[in-house]
């Protein structure tokens, strides 16, 4: 289990990235939602144990992360797959694994190997295993990316905005790899795209400004709209009002616009089942106070 | 222990292939022969001025004796410029990391600082051994052809005693002051400053005393068997190849502790 309690980290040059975050994830997977320049990065990287905090406490599996054996212990039993993907373009995708399990400390060759085979396999790379990295497209780095934070078979999968740059066909591939591993270890999954979170995460919690402004299922973000989204068909202008267009829809009599608001009676509006996307931006129009 | 030294030794295979497929281990391989024959060609000229300020003792001792005095007086300045420029070369080692976007992810796992500092030095280090390896038979060779026949066994201690470590030290060193920068191009620069530490050092060591002492003054540095021939390098001895690596260790570790440093103090910012 990762306790985070009253954590606040602040940068060198006096940027506050995260204000009293407090937070409990349990086994499973954990979606980590919010727009750029949130703290969620910010988060994971203190959570892989690569930045220090300036105040409060984080605990993995029992390890403090604010003394050097705890993020020792606990940097063993994390897999960690960053923003900013690197790799050595030089190696083939079976060198690098091979070179970060023994990173990981998978000292015996031949448990490294049949762990290699095994992620190779899992992540459909088998076939391009032995092509040097630096031919290899973007979802395939990602790939070999997830493979390599899976070596060691960590605990705690801390994923860092992995669908980013990901066609269509490998961000649903993606995301359905990382449901599966989550039935085996705890995966934070960080992202700014709410679709990713919709289809993969049941605990999810929404940041903004370095906060957390709402922890809670899926469903209960999809109800904070509820009630305040409609259709409107229009023929030419935008609604105005206060609404916010969430979509729009080029039809044979007008444009339909998916509207967040209440449309007062100058508009003939339907109103429609919230989504994922529709709770999240109500959230992040109208969250004013901080919740834990 | 076992596991810091597997770790250890699975960075330096890597470092290793790196370094060859990036290109960089092989420039340093045609670099140390190329540049080690030019040299030569250009101190062989001395030979004859030396030969004639040496009739005294060169009357006296067969050519054996003065050839390879003279192999010994070229080969140790022909090896020094070639040892200062290993540390541009290879600053690039570490910081390359950063670059490639490596450095979240490495540290990411439960590798000691230390361990990766080790291997990467380690690995720089089977690089440079094999390209000093090369070196060996391309520069003896270039020696016969323009000196004569010298005693290819103290030559031999000469490089085992004096060229490989210098190597290694200025590789190494090289590795490891350049560790803590952001850029190749901070590396290299702060690597420049590294090339006077090198040179003095290797010019105090106390072995390279000895064996330009023994190019200067034959008559005291070799043994001879009972047909005149040479055997050893008799200045060659214990204490002095102790102190030699004692100071080879102390600089390597102030180097370590300066790259240890400087990461940690980078990491301790963030």
């Amino acid at each position: 289990m990762i306790e985070i309690h009253n954590l606040s980290k602040t940068y060198a040059g006096g940027v506050q990235a995260l204000t009293g975050i407090d937070l409990k994830i349990e086994s499973g997977m954990f979606g980590l939602v919010g727009p750029n320049g949130a703290g969620k990065t910010s988060l994971m990287r203190i959570l892989a144990g690569l930045l220090r905090v300036s105040s409060g406490s984080v605990s993995v599996f029992g390890q403090d992360m604010g003394t050097a054996a705890g993020k020792q212990t606990a940097k063993a039993l994390l897999g960690y797959l960053p923003q900013e993907l690197g790799f050595y373009p030089t190696l083939s995708a079976r060198e690098f694994l091979d070179y970060m399990a023994i990173l990981k400390g998978v000292t015996d060759k031949r448990l490294r190997q049949t762990q290699i085979e095994q992620l190779l396999e899992e992540v459909r790379l088998t076939d391009v295993a032995d092509r040097r990295l630096k031919t290899f497209s973007g979802g395939m780095k990602r790939r070999v990316g997830i493979a390599q934070a899976l070596l060691g078979n960590p605990k705690l999968l801390i994923v860092d905005e992995p669908t980013v740059g990901l066609d269509p066909e490998e961000r649903v591939r993606f995301r359905n790899l990382l449901s599966g591993m989550a039935k085996r270890c705890t995966v934070i999954l960080s992202t700014h795209i709410v679709e990713d979170i919709s289809h993969s995460c049941n605990d999810l919690a929404v940041m903004s400004k370095g906060r957390v402004i709402f922890r809670g299922a899926p469903a209960e973000l999809v109800q904070q709209a509820r009630g305040n989204v409609f259709t409107v068909l229009l023929r030419d202008e935008p609604p105005d009002g206060g609404l916010s267009v969430v979509s729009t829809l080029q039809m044979t009599d007008g444009v339909q616009y998916r509207v967040l608001g209440k449309p007062d009676g100058r508009y003939e509006a339907k109103p429609i089942e919230p989504s994922l996307e529709d709770g999240y931006i109500w959230l992040m129009q109208h969250a004013a106070q901080p919740t834990s | 222990m076992d596991r810091y030294w597997r770790q250890m030794w699975g960075i330096a295979r890597y470092e290793l292939r790196m370094q060859w497929r990036r290109g960089m281990l092989r420039m340093v391989m045609f670099i140390l022969p190329l540049a080690s024959v030019l040299v030569i060609f250009l101190l062989a000229g001395m030979q004859a001025q030396l030969s004639a300020s040496q009739t005294q003792w060169s009357a006296a001792y067969p050519a054996e004796f003065r050839l390879t005095a003279m192999a010994i007086f070229i080969l140790l300045p022909a090896a020094a410029p070639i040892f200062a420029a290993l540390p541009l070369l290879l600053a690039e080692t570490i910081p390359l990391d950063g670059k490639l976007n490596m450095r979240d992810t490495l540290d990411s796992t439960p590798l000691p600082l230390w361990v990766y500092l080790a291997g990467k030095v380690l690995g720089v280090w089977l690089g440079v051994l094999i390209a000093l390896v090369i070196c060996i038979p391309v520069v003896g060779a270039v020696f016969y052809w323009k000196l004569g026949a010298f005693n290819v066994w103290v030559w031999l201690q000469v490089w085992g005693a004096v060229v490989v470590p210098s190597g290694l030290l200025s590789s190494g060193m090289g590795v490891l002051f350049a560790a803590a920068q952001p850029t190749r191009r901070r590396a290299i620069l702060v690597n420049f400053l590294l090339i006077p530490v090198f040179v003095y050092l290797y010019s105090v060591s106390p072995l390279l005393q000895v064996t330009v002492l023994a190019s200067l003054a034959p008559e005291q540095a070799f043994d001879l068997d009972a047909n005149g021939k040479i055997t050893a390098l008799r200045l060659m001895s214990g204490d002095v190849m102790a102190l030699s690596a004692g100071l080879m260790v102390a600089a390597l570790a102030v180097a370590g502790l300066l790259a240890w440093g400087g990461i940690r103090w980078k990491a301790g910012r963030a």
